[in-house]
């Protein structure tokens, strides 16, 4: 079917975006109908002083709350579950989450387990949530996930050693405040991790097979801002501007795929992030340009908007060499920002390559790739990437 | 990451989920659950509202209604926001119940989290009803609450009353009855009676009237209990007419009322609001349409339909009672009356007994029975006989006409006066004489008396004898053959200027003389007997054997219809 005649759904929630926009969290909260508030967020994000603001805010408007902290990086199965139990416990009726992806990951978990009473575990997988969970109030604190936007939880299953998904509409939050100022707390290295995630959602996006005019044009704007102004935010962490732009980015990056889905890249990441417990960013980065290598044939005129939105003029080149410049490109945002690991480096050998493509070919991501992969083809993309 | 789906689920449709578009793949909606569980709601709340209790969530510890059911409103008459204003010691009387306030009005941990009370829930435009609560303390959303489900007991409570109450009447029936039967005399079982009224219909105090004996225009109070209890007091005596019980008596006609503060019949409305008196209850004791007394009766409540049919019931009873005491002590004084004139006829017997021969003379040749049975204690006949001279005997038998103590008198002056004259004359000289000394007598009594007089000489066995309308005599020849004695006269008392014709007879051997009075006529009569055939029954026997014969006549009765005498002479023949 010719493109923009296929049905698209498109959803996004209701946000706040700019500076200060986290210590609305006590109205809102409140507006929700809350009366009492389960804060999901990490030992990180207390230390950088945002849970407090949050707090605060949801004192100011006479609600009291409760504070969950218990939430690794990569959010685990059991985490989920001793939060589930605290809410209940506490008779808590609103969840609100500070942080990156792993606390509101995690919150999302709660929130599904508490109202269906069901393990966390049943609901893997796609539409799998059958009662709507509590209100939930999302306040990023790192420009990358676009978990405050997106219909996506994804937890940890140390058991098993994988990550699961939890994919449902069900599971984008009610609300999002997204201040920029977070951002400012950020040491380079999750800076860059976090925005070269997001640079992936915005390519994986705008190249997926379920793409459409709105999500491209988030897609493209995400990649042209993150392009523009990631390496230097790293170096000017204070910089409000720039840190803006960043959330600017992430956030229609995650519009674009939240809706569009993503590809290879993350499945792929997913894949390694259950096997080895390493920044979700990070997997995407190393995999980003042998992912977008292997893609390319499948929609070389894609891949050339996402070049001119990097600021790449493509005009008159032939493929090898329109290829060539935007590897490059990604290659040098990598670098620029710090990521340029090979998966050698987090000590994933050539041994490990048909676990993780096996475990990679399954995942969800992988059904929205423009190119049809194979697991002998996912293989190739890894040992190249070692 | 691995698929984490159905592995045959199919690529395409996976797709479609993701991208949104999978059946499932709605945003979240809080909308369909929320009608489920408001649903729920609904019907949780129609179920409560169509319960029959009232329930309401009252506020620690202000006591405010928050919440209730429909049952709550509609038995309370209150309206919603009404009852929204209320304070649950607005709507039941708990004001002064501790459990309930230390339920309802202390914060914090309380010991007993639960009570049950029986009060009374005020309604809006009527009446308290009863009401039996259950109060549960409870938590809800940190804040504490107490359930009251109020049910509704008026019916039952109302139930258990009539119930009571029909045991009192049942009882107040058989009490009065025992009174009437067992009393003393009418004082004490009118006493008894207001007694018993008074404690069975719960009255603050009772009083029996009766119309006096001596004044019918008078009540005259003889049964007073509750609260007074004297008999002898300011109201021991009414007039008819006089206050609310003289009316009645007067009228004949009860009166009840159930608010007596306020009605015009009772004067004393300072003493009734004082008291607290409600409710009377007035009837007339009626018998035969006369009215024997007046039963009142002070309520300080209101007085229900049973209590006022068993008053009814009771007053007729009563009044009968009074009535048959009355005729039992009138009846006792006649009895009285008959005792004394019993014991006098008794002695007037025993007297005229005396005064018939008590011993049969021994006359040589002849032997004599006799026999008097009176039909009453004393009779109007009599016998009589006495040796007047040497070998003279004087023979008499007489029957006073009527029967009784008059009669006997009667008969004893003609006997004594006979007894007097026949000692110096032959009977017919004997009888002019006594005739003349009897005629006053006789004529002022309006009486007479019918006689055969005789003389028997024993040397020549010639009986010479006068019958005054007798008749009742024949000769039993020693044959059988039966001999009529004439002629005969009239009667003493007639009046009529005639003289008494003698007859004679001559006795042979084995002949006899047989004399009766009327008496033994009339048993003749019913067995159709005659002369000739009695003396055939008589035939050949003694004197003595012939009176016991003549006796069997009679009908085997205790008391003859009238006085009878026998009297039977037979000559033997043998000196």
């Amino acid at each position: 079917m010719a493109e923009g005649l296929e049905l698209r759904k498109f959803v996004a929630p209701e946000y706040i975006f700019g500076v200060d926009a986290r210590s609305l969290a006590g109205r809102y909260a409140k507006n929700l109908g809350g009366h009492k508030a389960l804060v999901v967020s990490d030992p990180g994000v207390v230390a950088a002083g945002w849970t407090k603001d949050v707090t605060d805010s949801l004192e100011e408007a006479g609600l009291p709350h409760v504070l969950f902290t218990g939430v690794s990086p990569n959010p685990k199965v059991q985490e989920v579950m001793a939060g589930a139990e605290l809410y209940q416990a506490q008779n808590c009726n609103v969840l609100v989450a500070v942080g990156g992806g792993s606390p509101m990951d995690c919150a999302k978990g709660i929130g599904i387990v508490s109202s269906n009473r069901q393990n966390i575990l049943d609901f893997e997988g796609v539409d799998k949530v059958r009662l709507p969970m509590p209100p939930l109030i999302c306040i990023p604190t790192t420009g990358g996930t676009s978990a405050d936007v997106s219909q996506f939880a994804i937890i940890s299953n140390p058991l098993e050693k994988i990550k699961f998904a939890i994919i449902s509409k069900s599971v984008v939050p009610d609300l999002a405040l997204i201040d920029p100022l977070t951002l400012t707390t950020m040491d380079p290295f999750l800076t860059a991790c976090t925005g070269l995630d997001a640079l992936t959602h915005g390519i994986e996006a705008f190249v997926s097979n379920a793409s459409s005019p709105m999500t491209d044009l988030h897609a493209l704007e995400a990649i042209r801002l993150i392009t523009d102004n990631l390496v230097d935010s790293i170096k000017n962490p204070q910089d409000v501007e720039l840190r803006t732009r960043i959330m600017q980015g992430s956030l229609q990056a995650g519009l674009a795929f939240s809706n569009a889905i993503l590809g290879a890249a993350h499945a792929m990441a997913h894949s390694l992030g259950g096997e080895r417990d390493v920044p979700h960013g990070e997997c995407n980065s190393i995999l980003l340009d042998h992912v977008i290598e292997f893609n390319l044939p499948a929609s070389p005129e894609r891949f050339e908007r996402i070049a001119q939105a990097m600021g790449l003029d493509l005009r008159g080149m032939d493929f090898r060499t329109k290829k060539k410049t935007l590897l490059e490109k990604v290659r040098e945002i990598k670098k620029a920002a710090g990521v340029d690991k090979v998966l050698k480096d987090i000590g994933i050998s050539r041994a490990d390559v048909p676990v993780l493509s096996k475990k990679a070919l399954h995942d969800p991501c992988l059904i929205t790739n423009p190119r049809k992969a194979t697991q002998r083809d996912l293989e190739v993309i890894y040992e190249e990437s070692l | 990451m691995r698929n984490p789906s159905d592995p045959a689920e199919n690529k395409r449709t996976l797709r479609e989920k993701l991208i949104g578009l999978g059946e499932e793949s709605h945003r979240k909606s809080y909308y369909p659950e929320l009608q489920k569980r408001l649903e729920e709601l609904e019907r949780f709340k129609a179920f409560l509202d169509y319960s029959h209790d009232a329930i309401f969530l009252v506020e620690v510890p202000t006591g405010k209604i928050v919440d209730f059911n429909e049952s709550a409103s509609r038995q309370t008459g209150w309206g919603y926001e009404e009852l929204l204003e209320c304070s649950i010691f607005n709507v039941f009387e708990l004001a002064r119940d501790e459990r309930a306030k230390a339920l309802i009005c202390a914060s914090g941990e309380i010991e007993k989290r639960r009570e049950r009370i029986e009060t009374n829930l005020f309604r809006r435009d009527e009446g308290p009803i009863s009401a039996e609560l259950t109060l549960a303390r409870m938590f809800f959303q940190n804040a504490a609450y107490v359930i009251v489900v109020a049910r509704d007991i008026s019916k039952r409570k109302a139930a258990e009353e009539a119930l009571a109450e029909r045991v009192r009447l049942a009882e107040l029936g058989a009490e009065v009855g025992a009174a009437l039967t067992t009393g003393k005399d009418l004082a004490d079982t009118l006493q008894r009676c207001a007694e018993t009224l008074t404690r069975h219909t719960q009255a603050a105090f009772g009083r029996i009237w009766i119309v006096s004996e001596e004044d019918p225009e008078v009540l005259e109070l003889k049964g007073s209990a509750g609260l007074y209890t004297r008999t002898d007091g300011r109201h021991s005596r009414k007039r008819m007419g006089e206050l609310k019980v003289g009316e009645i008596a007067k009228g004949g006609k009860p009166y009840l009322t159930n608010e007596i503060v306020g009605d015009p019949g009772f004067s004393n409305q300072e003493w009734a609001r004082r008291e607290g008196m409600t409710a009377f209850a007035g009837y007339p004791l009626v018998v035969s349409k006369r009215t024997v007394g007046v039963i009142a009766l002070f309520f300080k409540k209101r007085m229900t339909e049973a209590v006022l049919d068993a008053i009814a019931s009771v007053a007729d009873e009563i009044a009968v009672g009074i009535e048959r005491q009355r005729a039992e002590t009138a009846l006792g004084e006649s009895e009285r009356r008959r005792l004394r004139l019993q014991n006098q006829l008794e002695f007037a017997a025993q007297m005229q007994e005396k005064l018939l021969p008590t011993v049969f003379p021994q006359l040589s040749g002849f032997e004599i029975a006799a026999r008097c049975l009176p039909a009453y204690q004393v009779g109007g006949d009599f016998y009589d006989w006495q040796e007047t001279g040497p070998g003279l005997f004087a023979l008499t038998l007489g029957d006073v006409m009527g029967k009784g103590l008059a009669a006997a008198m009667l008969m004893a002056t003609v006997r004594a006066s006979l007894r007097a004259v026949s000692q110096a004359y032959p009977p017919a000289e004997a009888l002019r004489k006594a005739e003349s000394a009897l005629r006053q007598d006789l004529s002022n009594s309006e009486s007479f008396v019918t006689l055969f007089h005789a003389q028997l000489e024993l040397a020549t066995r010639r009986l010479t004898y006068v019958d005054c309308g007798h008749g009742l005599v024949f000769m039993l020849r020693a044959d059988g053959s039966v001999e009529e004695l004439l002629p005969r006269g009239l009667p003493l008392g007639v009046l009529a200027r005639e003289s008494f014709q003698e007859g004679h007879a001559v006795f042979e051997r084995g002949d006899s003389l047989v004399l009766f009075s009327d008496g033994l006529m009339d048993a003749m009569q019913q067995t159709e007997l005659d002369n000739e055939s009695l003396a055939k029954w008589l035939w050949a026997a003694s004197a003595q054997e012939m009176v016991d014969r003549l006796l069997q006549v009679m009908p085997s009765e205790a008391m003859p219809p009238d006085d009878m005498t026998l009297v039977v002479v037979k000559c033997t023949g043998e000196d």
